[in-house]
């Protein structure tokens, strides 16, 4: 039984409910100096099943999570297979396949997914493709996306309709605890995020798939916590990274319970990721950003504002607003073919191993 | 009231409140037959409790900001304009679709010794929606062969490439002026992609292409040179390089509203 499956919602509200009932029958039936213990433990239970079943009731609604390693916030590199295990397949010919980036220059070894377009194995297999590293919200995993956001079905619509190029698409882990955001930074003294997804998730899938190398084929794209990732990393590598799409990101470091003290009271480190202190104070970057959020996500319009105000050429931002959708699923099902469309206008494509057609 | 009003939420914490204190109040009474009420009451106070504590946390983090949000499904990107060919230009190139299509721009621009040539290739024709990649050569008045380029008012079939259109001018020793204009008219009567455009300078008009892409860097990318010193000696590889770097051919996105510059302020 999965923790995303209707049966672990309907166990554990049952439970709730047995939990609720024994409390309810065994109040008064225990005396003496038993009851101290009983009846504490007894209100704990119903406290604990309540709150067990609240979880999994969230996790069903929004797909946060997978398994229960990874809703228990277990490492989520542990157990995977070295050679690319296949997911899933669609009807259109695509699949997801699953493989491990041992990162030599971050030291973090962690899960990731690959998509790859329908063709890859026979119709494009001269071809080196361009790349899209796609970051998940917090909470999140990868999951969400294959999940709650449809996102092999809505990448097969788009490349078959020929909205967007035949393109790679890395769904990795960005943290090796679900209990631990960390905004993809390389936090002072602590994991080395960035990097992570910077130097090791390209070095390892230009080894492992058929991709461009060079960064003008490389994008980013991310929903919440990972379109504030897209925007940040992108602005700090625009060699690796040409474009990149947020869908409702901040356009700053969120730091608080979840994150720790990411930079240790470095207020350059901080700085250095604050994408807003970066626009407005160092060099404009050649990247192309797409920020959408929703028309009624009020706290991100105005940074947006703000951002676009002080964006300057090289670099090129692009605004989209969807109206009705808050900071949800629903909005994020919404934004991605349009992101997905301009994003592959950004990238160079698909490049003939032998060189352009002529 | 709304979804994350502090009018709702003060009401969830009482009628919360209530439910605990009822629940504690009644308690005793509940006993013999009526003990289910007091599971009944545990679950409905631990529901209360949930409830209150989601409203507090959509508040903070503004998830579900109105109740329309909640309630209903967003608005769809808007589908895709088609885009066609210009009439004039197909019937101009009945063999377009088989063998392109070198088209001698009607007009000469600011700056340029003649018409720019723009090449068109079958792709262009077979698929009139998609938008074609782009590459402006920049040439001077006197680059002929030997420098890379091509001559009069022909290009050689070797620098013809089918993966995209392919500008061509050149450009007397004034300021170019038209080198800017140009572009927006094409992607006006052309379909062609509006950005992502490869640059080729020839030899002395190499600073000429370097400040296109610096004028105008959200259309335009790297400059390749040829004929130059460190330079490529043929101007097909320098189409090819530049088309490398280039978005392909892509259909109609789909798109959604841009946000206008005061819905951020």
């Amino acid at each position: 039984v999965s923790p995303d499956s209707p049966l672990a919602v309907v166990l554990l509200a049952g439970l709730a409910a047995v939990a609720a009932l024994t409390t309810a029958l065994i109040w008064d039936r225990v005396r003496d100096w038993r009851r101290w213990l009983i009846r504490p433990a007894a209100v704990l239970a119903c406290l604990l099943t309540a709150t067990a079943s609240t979880v999994v009731g969230a996790n069903y609604i929004w797909d946060f999570y997978g398994t229960w390693h990874e809703l228990a916030g277990v490492s989520t590199s542990e157990n995977a297979p070295s050679a690319h295990a296949v997911i899933s397949v669609s009807s259109s010919g695509s699949r997801v396949v699953r493989f491990v980036v041992h990162g030599r220059a971050s030291g973090l070894t962690l899960t990731a997914y690959a998509y790859l377009p329908p063709g890859y194995d026979d119709r494009l297999k001269a071809e080196q493709l361009p790349v899209l590293e796609v970051l998940d919200g917090y909470p999140g995993s990868p999951h969400v996306w294959f999940s709650a956001l449809h996102a092999q079905s809505l990448l097969d619509q788009e490349i078959v309709s020929g909205r967007m190029a035949p393109t790679v698409v890395i769904f990795p882990y960005q943290s090796p605890s679900s209990t631990h955001d960390t905004e993809c930074v390389d936090a002072v003294g602590g994991l080395a995020v960035d990097t992570f997804l910077a130097v090791d998730v390209p070095t390892t899938v230009i080894h492992e798939f058929r991709v461009r190398p060079d960064g003008a084929a490389w994008g980013l794209l991310g929903y919440s916590t990972g379109g504030y990732c897209s925007v940040n990393l992108a602005m700090r590598h625009p060699t690796r990274f040409a474009a990149a799409a947020s869908l409702s990101g901040d356009l700053h470091p969120t730091i608080d319970a979840t994150t720790g003290n990411l930079f240790a009271g470095d207020e350059t480190a901080r700085n250095l990721n604050d994408p807003l202190w970066r626009v407005a104070h160092l060099p404009p970057v050649p990247v192309a950003l797409y920020l959408a959020t929703g028309l009624d996500d009020r706290s991100l319009l105005p940074e947006i504002g703000q951002f676009t105000a002080l964006a300057r050429p090289p670099m090129r931002v692009t605004t989209a607003g969807i109206s009705r959708t808050g900071h949800t699923e629903a909005a994020w099902r919404a934004m991605q073919p349009p992101a997905y469309d301009w994003i592959s206008s950004w990238l160079a494509g698909p490049l003939p191993s032998s060189g352009l057609s002529r | 009231m709304g979804l994350t009003s502090g009018t709702l939420l003060a009401t969830a914490g009482i009628v919360c409140a209530a439910g605990l204190t009822a629940l504690v109040l009644l308690w005793r009474r509940w006993v013999g037959r009526l003990v289910v009420l007091r599971a009944v009451g545990i679950l409905a106070c631990e529901l209360l409790i949930v409830v209150t504590v989601g409203l507090v946390i959509n508040r903070w983090g503004q998830f579900y900001p109105t109740w329309s949000s909640l309630r209903d499904n967003p608005a769809a990107a808007t589908q895709p304009v088609v885009q066609r060919p210009d009439p004039g230009l197909t019937a101009a190139a009945p063999d377009g679709a088989q063998v392109g299509y070198l088209l001698r721009w009607p007009a000469t621009p600011l700056g340029m010794t003649g018409p720019p040539l723009v090449w068109l290739p079958p792709t262009y024709f077979r698929d009139p929606t998609g938008a074609l990649p782009v590459v402006m050569v920049v040439a001077g008045a006197d680059a002929g062969p030997a420098y890379g380029a091509w001559s009069g008012n022909d290009v050689p079939v070797g620098d013809r490439p089918s993966g995209g259109c392919v500008v061509f001018v050149r450009v007397s020793g004034q300021p170019a002026g038209g080198l800017l204009t140009l572009p927006a008219q094409l992607v006006h009567d052309l379909h062609v992609a509006t950005h992502g455009w490869g640059v080729v300078g020839i030899a002395t008009a190499a600073p000429a292409a370097y400040r296109l892409a610096t004028t105008d860097p959200v259309r335009f990318g790297p400059v390749v040179e040829v004929g130059t010193p460190g330079g490529r000696a043929d101007l097909a590889g320098a189409l090819d390089l530049a088309l490398s770097q280039a978005p392909p051919a892509l259909a109609p996105p789909v798109v959604l509203p841009t946000l206008a510059p005061t819905e951020g302020l």
